[in-house]
């Protein structure tokens, strides 16, 4: 697999080009990098959502989803989130490539046509987003947030990251903040996404079959042809570990208690150690392997689930595991023993082997397909790694016993979230 | 062993298909992707209750779950070796899953793809079962079992599923209850095995960059010619109607949420392949014009804020069983229930030409879709084939779908007597108490 071209399209705008011949959907994306602040959270979350209801050309969802239909059902989402301590507003449209239509009719004029009519062009009424689209928008982004105690283990995971993070922007949820969202006005929202179009960094990527020259020439107008001066980002905060573990547990109606451990590593994308720790991780508890899965799960029959979350942007690692309410404080014992068994350098040939290649067969499956390509060299590219998925597996497998102790010694406790059934017991 | 090639023009995709002298059906799937994929599958999933084959005198009725069951125990050998670490060793990820209607053990890997193959068909074709490792599995399972009860998705569906179905199995849990697995046994667990785990009940479905003769070599090696079984599977009669119209649960959710469900009437004892693929594109169709994203309910919907975007219809059909499914968030259950069954009240008069040509465009384009992954293009493929139906001929029976179609389609298997609502609402504050 070749390097990704990187071709410059304006001030701060980059087209990343990845050919990909194996899909038969072409994938594009514009990703608008903004910091983490629940403010930036709360715009992105909301603009995202306003942006899909209409443009000039299709002032409703109905004439735009009929329209997408037309083009052999080309998929235009627009999301926000997080990724490490910058919040992402983005923008994707998946298509048909013109060899599997019926008539071989090419749809990517007419899909990047709708795709630019919604980014720059929104249905706008006296100047600005509409109310009633706003209004609306806004009920449901506060009703996603509600939401999100749906799924438990979720949701225990991001409580946790809150209380370890109270006090960083990692802390601020993905979504933003209802009490934000309460004020944002059709006016201030306008003000926001014409200065997000000016100030933040766009990184483009076009995944599948295309020239990549032809694709910047096409691309330039549409997205360089504005007034532009990027703000630069700031640095992201490592965080540091308390000096005593924060404890916190909550109840539910529910019958299972979700443990979740959170952990500094000290480590991020850019740091050298981020591929041993990488391969730490797998083997704690990133894979099927890993001692987690192979001591807590299969010989202690204590779980299901258990597995270890690293955020590589960020430096953070949580470890989630779903368990009978009265074994929480077995399970958090046997997982702090397994880590301790790391630093003494109790691994052996096998589970190191297992663990290495199982992060490079990731790797060099990745060029498979495109959407989870781009959205895994997003993070890199923002980090300074412009490695290949095919480079890293390279490094990955020189990564030795000693490597992995050495980085082991770098991990902190931080806090402990128990999501739990009500009175502990199920 | 020999292989014959089929091809679709218009897919631009071919397979190979032969049946192995073990009595092995083997279908080879070329793709140029950096993953190559393998699934080996069995029709034995949680409808299979009550059987027997022709060697056993009586039926047997084992406990809900015990096929899911055994897809975990499976992965057990009894040299004290486990199965994911001989997959991991040689570099591959290994899985599996049971469904209603079937059960299936899997691995991707991007190199040393015969070795992996040798090690899938070995493992699935030797079990072993003792009462320890039975044991030892209940408290992982479990806990499987309460993460879904703990989702409320899933409460949703099977509330909807009790609603439909009456006596079906297709209502009952995949994973069974807590209660359920306590009765499993290793004796039980070899007599699923038994019946349902031989080569001639089974599939084997590889995608990827597969040689046919290298396939072959494995398959004679690890493979012994097995016996024709003919298994004898006792369902329950299910009637055309409803076992309750409604269903209201609570769980710690946010806003409401909904499932409807509209059970299939029309399920001929005798059908060709080619019209099963040709009910299930005039279903899918029907869904998008009525309630996808581009139809007049969709869209009146969420401009009512009665909807958001979460919304979702797929329509579930096999030989035994059939079910329109809808479900989303609402603060307003019984509102868009009403909604819907206007809908399929008058759905006659909701389509016309030109919808659909445009629905059609979108189903054919997401059958293209399915042919993206390998993992995806071998899953979708052996539930094609284990229905009997072929996944290379699913867009001739898209472009066949006439408007008269639709017409017999909405009068057979259309009504709103065969309707059902499930809710998942929230806790109500003074249960707290």
């Amino acid at each position: 697999m070749e390097k990704p071209k990187r071709i410059a399209l304006g001030e701060g705008i980059y087209l990343n080009f990845v050919e990909n011949k194996q899909y038969k959907t072409n994938y594009f994306s514009a990703f608008f990098v903004t910091e983490l602040t629940p403010r930036t959270a709360s715009y992105n979350t909301l603009l995202s959502r306003v942006l899909l209801r209409g443009s000039e050309k299709y002032p409703t969802q109905k004439e735009l989803n009929r329209a997408l239909d037309l083009c052999y059902d080309a998929v235009l989402n627009s999301d926000a989130g997080k990724i490490g301590e910058r919040h992402v507003l983005s923008f994707t449209l998946s298509f048909l490539d013109k060899e599997f239509t019926l008539q071989k009719e090419d749809v990517w004029p007419e899909g990047l046509g709708i795709f630019c009519d919604l980014l720059f062009h929104p249905a706008y009424a006296g100047g600005a987003f509409q109310e009633k689209y706003v209004k609306s928008e806004r009920e449901r982004a506060i009703d996603e947030i509600a939401a999100l105690v749906n799924h438990k283990a979720q949701y225990a995971r991001r409580r946790m990251l809150e209380i370890m993070c109270e006090n960083e922007p990692y802390g601020t949820s993905s979504l933003g903040e209802e009490t934000i969202l309460r004020r944002i006005t059709p006016a201030k929202l306008t003000a926001y996404y014409e200065k997000l179009l000016r100030e933040s960094r766009i990184e483009l990527y076009f995944v599948g079959r295309g020239d990549p020259e032809k694709l910047a020439k096409e691309l330039t107008p549409l997205f360089a042809g504005r007034e532009r001066k990027v703000r630069p980002l700031p640095e992201v905060t490592l965080g540091k570990a308390p000096a005593e573990i924060k404890r916190v547990t909550e109840e539910m109606e529910i019958t299972q208690a979700n443990l979740v451990m959170g952990f500094r590593m000290n480590t991020t994308l850019a740091d050298p150690d981020w591929r041993a720790m990488s391969v730490y991780n797998a083997v704690l508890g990133g894979s099927l392997t890993s001692k987690l899965f192979c001591v807590v799960r299969e010989k202690l029959s204590l779980c299901y689930t258990v597995q270890s979350l690293p955020d590589a942007m960020k430096g953070t690692m949580q470890i989630y595991a779903g368990i009978a309410p009265e074994k929480k404080e077995v399970a958090e014992r046997e997982i702090l023993h397994q880590m301790e068994l790391i630093r003494r350098g109790e691994i052996t040939e096998e589970e190191l082997e297992s663990a290495r290649s199982y992060l490079i067969h990731a790797m060099r499956g990745l060029p498979d397909n495109p959407a989870v390509l781009a959205e895994w060299y997003l993070p890199r590219i923002l980090a300074g790694d412009e490695k290949t998925p095919l480079e890293l597996a390279a490094d990955l497998k020189r990564i030795t016993k000693e490597d992995v102790v050495r980085v082991s010694q770098k991990l902190q406790p931080d806090t402990v979230y128990v999501l739990t059934a009500k009175g502990g017991k199920a | 062993m020999r292989f014959t090639e089929k091809k679709s023009d218009v897919l631009q995709e071919k397979y190979y298909r032969g049946r192995h002298e073990s009595g092995l059906l083997v279908t080879l799937i070329p793709k140029n992707h950096q993953k190559a994929f393998a699934l080996f599958g069995t029709r034995y999933g949680s409808i299979d209750r009550t059987f027997k084959t022709e060697k056993d005198a009586d039926f047997v009725t084992v406990p809900d779950g015990i096929a899911h069951f055994l897809e975990h125990k499976l992965f057990e050998n009894a040299d004290g070796t486990d199965t994911i670490t001989r997959f991991a060793a040689q570099g591959a990820n290994c899985n599996a899953f049971t469904s209603n209607e079937m059960t299936a053990y899997l691995f991707s890997a991007t190199d040393r793809y015969y070795e992996n193959l040798k090690v899938l068909l070995d493992f699935v074709t030797h079990p072993y079962f003792t009462k320890e490792t039975v044991e030892k599995e209940l408290g992982i399972i479990g806990q499987e079992i309460r993460m879904g009860q703990d989702e409320p998705f899933h409460q949703l569906y099977y509330g909807l599923l009790d609603c439909l179905f009456v006596n079906h199995n297709v209502k009952v849990d995949v994973a069974g209850t807590e209660e359920t697995i306590s009765h499993i046994t290793s004796d039980l667990l070899y007599r699923c095995y038994e019946t349902f785990y031989h080569l001639s009940n089974m599939e084997l479905v590889l995608c990827g960059n597969w040689e046919k003769k290298k396939v072959a070599r494995v398959l004679d090696e690890v493979l012994k010619p097995g016996e024709r079984i003919v298994i004898d599977r006792s369902y329950p009669e299910e009637p055309k109607c409803l076992a309750a119209p409604k269903m209201v649960k609570s769980c710690p959710v946010a806003i409401p949420l909904f499932a409807v469900g509209m059970k299939e009437a029309d399920l001929p004892k005798r059908i060709s392949s080619f019209d099963i693929l040709k009910k299930e594109a005039e279903h899918e169709i029907l869904a998008d014009m009525l309630f996808g994203k581009s139809s007049d309910f969709y869209n009146d919907l969420y401009e009512k804020g009665l909807i958001n975007e979460k919304f979702s219809v797929e329509y579930n059909l096999s030989r035994s069983y059939g079910y329109l499914l809808l479900f989303g968030e609402t603060k307003k259950p019984e509102k868009v229930y009403r909604e819907i069954r206007n809908v399929v009240k008058n759905a006659a008069e909701k389509i016309c030409e030109s919808d659909l040509e445009r629905s059609r465009k979108a189903v054919y384009a997401r059958c293209v879709q399915d042919w993206n992954s390998t993992a995806e293009i071998a899953e979708t493929f052996m539930e094609f084939s284990f229905a009997g139906t072929d996944m290379l001929d699913y867009p001739k029976a898209i472009a066949e779908v006439t408007l008269d179609d639709l017409y017999k389609r909405i009068e057979k298997s259309y009504s709103t007597r065969r309707m059902a609502l499930s809710v998942v609402e929230p806790i109500k504050e003074e249960e707290h108490v």
